[in-house]
């Protein structure tokens, strides 16, 4: 058998072969599109009318959010405080997971204690009320634990698909290379996405880079918090805790035989 | 097997090639005979550019990692994750706790009918849950990401002096790369995720019925009513039961067996 490769010519427009010897059998399609470079440029670059208002109405309202929530919350000494404490922190998107965990577990804890008793006994009350708090601190301990060591193996995989990403295989001795530098000049070295930013200039792969630590630790909060929880833990602590019911049920009654 | 290459691929402002000096030399040195009419490999043709040997190597050099890593999808997802956190994060509890959760439940072993039942019910729940919170998050935080976004572009625009006095001069083109303004923008983008996380809840908890009623076909009221029944038709077999005495004292067919009913008295 034997198997020929076509390779196309997409120069073929600009291409004055003469036309004699061309072999017929092998001619590029005809283009589908015959307009010139202006039409095709200037039909990309309009915009379709229909949704005109509505991206005005978006503008308005996102430039509005902008000023008189954002820009008034990072005016606030509330977010000045916040940003001079966790300046060096590594753990912020597991911070805020964290004390959106906490509010949602509060107001859970809340609302059980808050029962009628026709409802719930205060008994299962109280050990539902711990059963939260003690799910919470599980899942809260175990994010942390499971972010921090998967650091190392993590950061592994962002150099890895920063290399990818450059097609560069000297991608990280380049950054080890300028830090040397820095250092010997006294300044402050930089990472992988200072050097995508400053020397790259790529703010497609920065917010990779950014999205790549994001992404991390939602996996692990998200795996931890809805999965591993509620399959594994969430079962036993509640056998746990209608054992611990019945038992003390059972100590009652004797007491009461006993009177 | 032989395999040639017809090698059109050389830049057109490079001269002649080949090709054209004389064609019918070069038709009969390595044309495959793919034109001819009789020939039945006409179907064959492939479209490939560059070294094959070279690209084959490339392509079996590459893991199943690298290949994930290298998607325009894992690309996506990364972009996604940094311009809409909550929402990211919604999608991620989508996939774990509303399709892999209810998967792990479903093929859990179980006793009976009705535990196979409360099962279904339960992933249906996650499903539904995990939907309304995608939803819910998706329409709420995208004014906030794209507001961050336009804050990001021309921080003296929107910001005042409080924030320059931490943050630095907001007219400085490396502002926002700096650790702090990264850190609040954390802030910005998620925080808001916290405050609306109890309203969330509440409407999510609102929307499951609906949802469970004409997604999934499951109806709660009436299992609560099924219930209510069940219990009542089971009140007979149980007569020594203590909490019923009333109920039964106070039956007009007892007080008919006494002497006479109250009522109609």
């Amino acid at each position: 058998m034997q198997l020929s490769i076509n390779t196309q010519r997409p120069y073929a427009a600009n291409y004055s072969a003469p036309q004699q010897n061309k072999l017929q059998c092998c001619k590029p399609k005809p283009q589908s599109f015959t307009g010139s470079k202006e039409e095709i440029i200037s039909s990309m670059a309009s915009k379709s009318k229909f949704f005109e208002p509505v991206e005005k109405a978006w503008d308005t309202m996102t430039d509005w959010i902008a000023k008189n929530i954002i820009g008034k919350a990072m005016n606030s000494d509330i977010v000045a405080k916040f940003a001079n404490k966790t300046e060096n922190s590594k753990y912020i998107t597991n911070h805020i997971i964290t004390a959106g965990a906490a509010v949602g577990t509060g107001m859970y804890m809340y609302k059980t204690m808050n029962l009628p008793d026709d409802k719930m006994d205060k008994d299962r009350k109280k050990v539902l009320t711990l059963n939260h708090a003690l799910t919470f601190a599980i899942s809260t301990a175990g994010s942390y634990l499971a972010d921090g060591m998967l650091f190392g193996k993590w950061r592994k995989v962002t150099n890895k698909y920063a290399e990818l990403y450059t097609k560069d295989k000297d991608l990280l001795s380049k950054i080890d290379k300028i830090n040397k530098g820095l250092k010997a000049e006294g300044k402050n070295t930089i990472d992988l996405i200072d050097y995508a930013n400053d020397y790259l200039k790529d703010k497609k792969l920065v917010n990779r880079l950014k999205g790549m630590d994001i992404a991390k630790t939602f996996l692990i909060c998200t795996m931890i918090y809805r999965y591993i929880v509620p399959v594994a833990v969430t079962p036993l602590a509640n056998k746990l805790g209608d054992k611990f019911l019945a038992s003390k049920k059972e100590q009652d009654k004797k007491l009461q035989n006993a009177a | 097997m032989k395999i040639n290459l017809l090698n059109y691929n050389t830049p057109y402002l490079s001269g002649k090639t080949e090709v054209n000096k004389d064609p019918q030399a070069f038709k009969e040195r390595y044309g495959a005979g793919v034109c001819d009419k009789k020939n039945n490999t006409r179907g064959y043709n492939v479209n490939f550019s560059g070294n094959p040997a070279q690209k084959a190597s490339e392509v079996a050099a590459k893991s199943l990692g690298d290949k994930i890593l290298s998607s325009k999808t894992f690309g996506n997802i990364l972009e996604y994750a940094e311009g809409h956190p909550v929402s990211c994060n919604a999608l991620f509890s989508l996939v774990i706790a509303g399709m892999l959760r209810p998967a792990t439940i479903l093929s859990l072993p179980g006793k009976g009918e009705e535990d196979k039942k409360k099962k279904l019910d339960a992933a249906a729940h996650a499903v539904a849950s995990g939907a309304i919170g995608f939803l819910f998050a998706t329409i709420i935080m995208s004014p906030f990401d794209s507001a961050m976004k336009k804050l990001k572009n021309n921080p003296a625009k929107f910001l005042g002096k409080k924030a320059e006095e931490y943050l630095g001069n907001l007219k400085e083109k490396g502002l926002t790369k700096t650790k702090k303004f990264r850190n609040v923008e954390k802030l910005i983008k998620m925080g808001p995720d916290i405050l609306i996380g109890i309203p969330r809840s509440i409407i999510t908890i609102a929307l499951i019925p609906p949802i469970l009623k004409y997604v999934f076909g499951i109806n709660p009221k009436k299992k609560e009513q099924k219930a209510e029944a069940d219990v009542k038709t089971q009140q007979p077999q149980t007569p020594n039961n203590n909490q019923y005495t009333n109920v039964s004292l106070n039956n007009p067919a007892f007080n008919a067996v006494k002497g006479g009913d109250r009522n109609a008295a």
